[in-house]
């Protein structure tokens, strides 16, 4: 029973350890931590930002990251970057290195090559980082529309000054419009308000009644014209009657001139049949004319001739 | 005269009286939680005395001899071989509906592209020695406590001192080890299941081949999580044995002290365990922030 369990606990223990130690040694493989990895030296104005093991990013992919930071003799930060040989080939000579701040959010560190086919960059090379600082950025964008709001705020500033100035021609608009209401106020009517006499408004009303008489006699009219127009015994009504007499008379006569048409036809192929008739006569007339003559050269000795007609 | 006299005194008596009253209770209260809070400095200076010296026992290569040896055995086969078939069911289980859940969220927020990282960030390094721990404080935690404190009732630890062998090398030190030991490879076993079960059904519900789900996790994956996380697991460990055995060996002579002391012990098992994930994730914010 001992044994077994030693035996049980041994190969849980022995099991699981390996379990993990596959699993770290393949995520170690596939992290790239066995591979070799190159060194290349970059300087900087400024180490605010940078920070050691901060990502090197290519097209979004992180292909290396920041192994020492140290200040120079110079004053310029100097920075070592570590990339494995497999991402060594985007490391190119002409290969920008860029520091980006955004307004919002931490550092990005990255590297932009245009020409792959330029030499590689060297581990004794020293590329130089840039910085794109959104801030600076935005800050110099809003300069200018500070100093626009500034000067409104100036003419705000000179505007209300003009406004609260006693002697000033705002105070003497308000004067004026003060004087004007308490002018009108005193009217009894808009009218009267707008006129200012009372003798006008007085011709106005007059004015209007003579016109709304003129519409009620106007409207009478108007009123009896309809009735002759339109009335039981109107105008307008005998005319659709007349009108109607027309239509009905017009399609008789319509009817009188189709049988005209056709007589018409029929007399014109009666007068075709005569002259052929015509023909025939002439054409028989001819021939009896043929055979008398025939006959009387046959037969001269006849004291009578006598013909027998057909 | 008496009578009113009385009337008045309990007329203008009152206020005063309920004054009186309030301040002895003010005072009692007072005074009770004083008592308690040096009670529980007292007695978190006691457990911390005590961690040190099981620490420093740990350390010390004498102590693990033979019989040592053997109740670890043992108590790694009672603590982490025993509950294997169960353990694995309840991670492949809890690993398929959380990945499941988390998946089909992150696809309805539109934001599967964080899968890997809640898979690593809150599955491996959170939930994983989260639920080995609860698993195991049940189970094992509980068991330690009852035993020391029967241990202590029927008075076998005095007869442990009597034949001169050292309770802490041969009792507790077995114990803690075997906690720590089985919480961190506990932890690490549950977080494969529910990795390669994620694996499943990340292919079955999301549609996702096995590079895709491969490369994502080790895009999220940081050796720093996880070896803050086999740290706590390691921390958790010596604390969810270290306390039940400290408050089994509180238990008086008498057996109804015996629930008590398993009762305080598991409590305090559970306030340890929130104490130590809320450390643990303030130290991976530290680490991120500064590393």
């Amino acid at each position: 029973m001992a044994l077994k369990t030693e035996w049980r606990v041994g190969l849980f223990i022995v099991l699981t350890v390996l379990l993990i130690l596959a699993g770290l040694g393949y995520m170690a493989y596939k992290k790239g931590i066995f591979q070799p990895e190159n060194t290349y030296t970059l300087s900087s104005r400024t180490g605010d930002g940078l920070s050691v093991g901060m990502p090197l990013y290519f097209s979004g992919f992180k292909i290396g990251k920041i192994a020492e930071l140290e200040l120079s003799d110079k004053g310029m930060v100097m920075m070592k970057v570590r990339v494995p040989t497999q991402h060594a080939k985007w490391m190119r000579s002409d290969s920008k290195f860029v520091l980006e701040k955004p307004l919002i959010g931490s550092p990005k560190f990255t590297v932009t090559t245009t020409n792959l086919g330029s030499s590689p960059l060297t581990s004794n090379s020293i590329a130089i980082l840039t910085e794109v600082n959104d801030i600076n950025d935005a800050i110099q964008n809003i300069q200018p529309i500070l100093e626009q709001v500034a000067m409104i705020t100036d003419n705000v500033e000179r505007l209300t000054s003009a406004l609260a100035d006693p002697q000033g021609d705002m105070s003497h608009i308000l004067k004026n419009a003060r004087e004007l209401t308490g002018s009108l106020s005193s009217k009894k009517s808009v009218l009267e308000m707008a006129l200012g006499d009372e003798k006008s408004v007085r011709n106005i009303h007059a004015a209007l009644q003579n016109a709304r008489n003129i519409t009620d006699q106007v409207d009478q009219l108007l009123k009896k014209t309809d009735e002759e127009l339109y009335g039981k015994d109107g105008i307008i009504p005998l005319a659709i009657k007349i009108l109607r007499e027309l239509v009905i008379n017009l399609g008789k006569i319509g009817k009188t001139l189709d049988n005209v048409t056709k007589i018409s036809s029929n007399a014109e192929e009666a007068t075709k049949d005569l002259k052929i008739f015509r023909s025939e006569v002439d054409t028989t007339v001819n021939s009896l004319n043929r055979l008398i003559n025939e006959l009387d050269q046959k037969i001269p000795f006849k004291s009578e001739p006598k013909i027998k007609l057909p | 005269m008496q009578t009113w006299y009385k009337e008045r005194k309990r007329q203008y008596d009152l206020p005063f009286v309920i004054l009186l009253k309030l301040e002895t209770a003010m005072t009692t209260a007072i005074e009770q939680i004083g008592r308690s809070g040096l009670h529980a400095f007292s007695s978190f200076l006691d457990t911390l005395a005590f961690a040190i010296k099981i620490l420093a026992r740990m350390f010390d290569v004498r102590a693990y001899n033979s019989a040592v040896r053997m109740v670890l055995i043992n108590q790694i086969y009672f603590t982490s071989v025993q509950i294997l078939p169960l353990f694995l069911t309840v991670a492949a289980g809890f690993g398929a509906i959380v990945i499941g859940i988390i998946g089909q969220y992150l696809i309805h927020l539109g934001l599967f592209d964080y899968f890997g990282q809640l898979l690593m960030g809150f599955v491996v390094t959170e939930f994983a020695p989260f639920i080995t721990v609860l698993l195991i404080a049940l189970r094992s935690s509980s068991a330690v406590n009852a035993e020391i404190a029967v241990m202590k009732v029927n008075k076998e630890l005095n007869t442990l001192h009597v034949f001169r062998i050292d309770v802490i090398n041969y009792l507790f030190l077995p114990r803690i080890l075997c906690g720590i030991l089985s919480i961190v490879l506990l932890s690490w076993l549950f977080s494969i299941v529910v990795l390669t079960s994620g694996l499943i059904f990340s292919a079955l519900l999301f549609d996702m081949s096995m590079n895709d789900y491969v490369t994502v996790l080790l895009v999220s994956a940081n050796f720093s999580d996880l070896i803050v996380m086999s740290i706590k697991c390691a921390t958790m460990g010596f604390f969810i044995v270290m306390i039940p055995i400290r408050y089994g060996m509180r238990a008086t002579d008498e057996l109804t002290s015996i629930p008590v002391s398993v009762l305080h012990g598991m409590v305090n098992v559970f306030i340890a365990i929130m104490i130590i994930e809320v450390v643990s994730l303030i130290v991976m914010s530290l680490i991120e922030k500064f590393i």
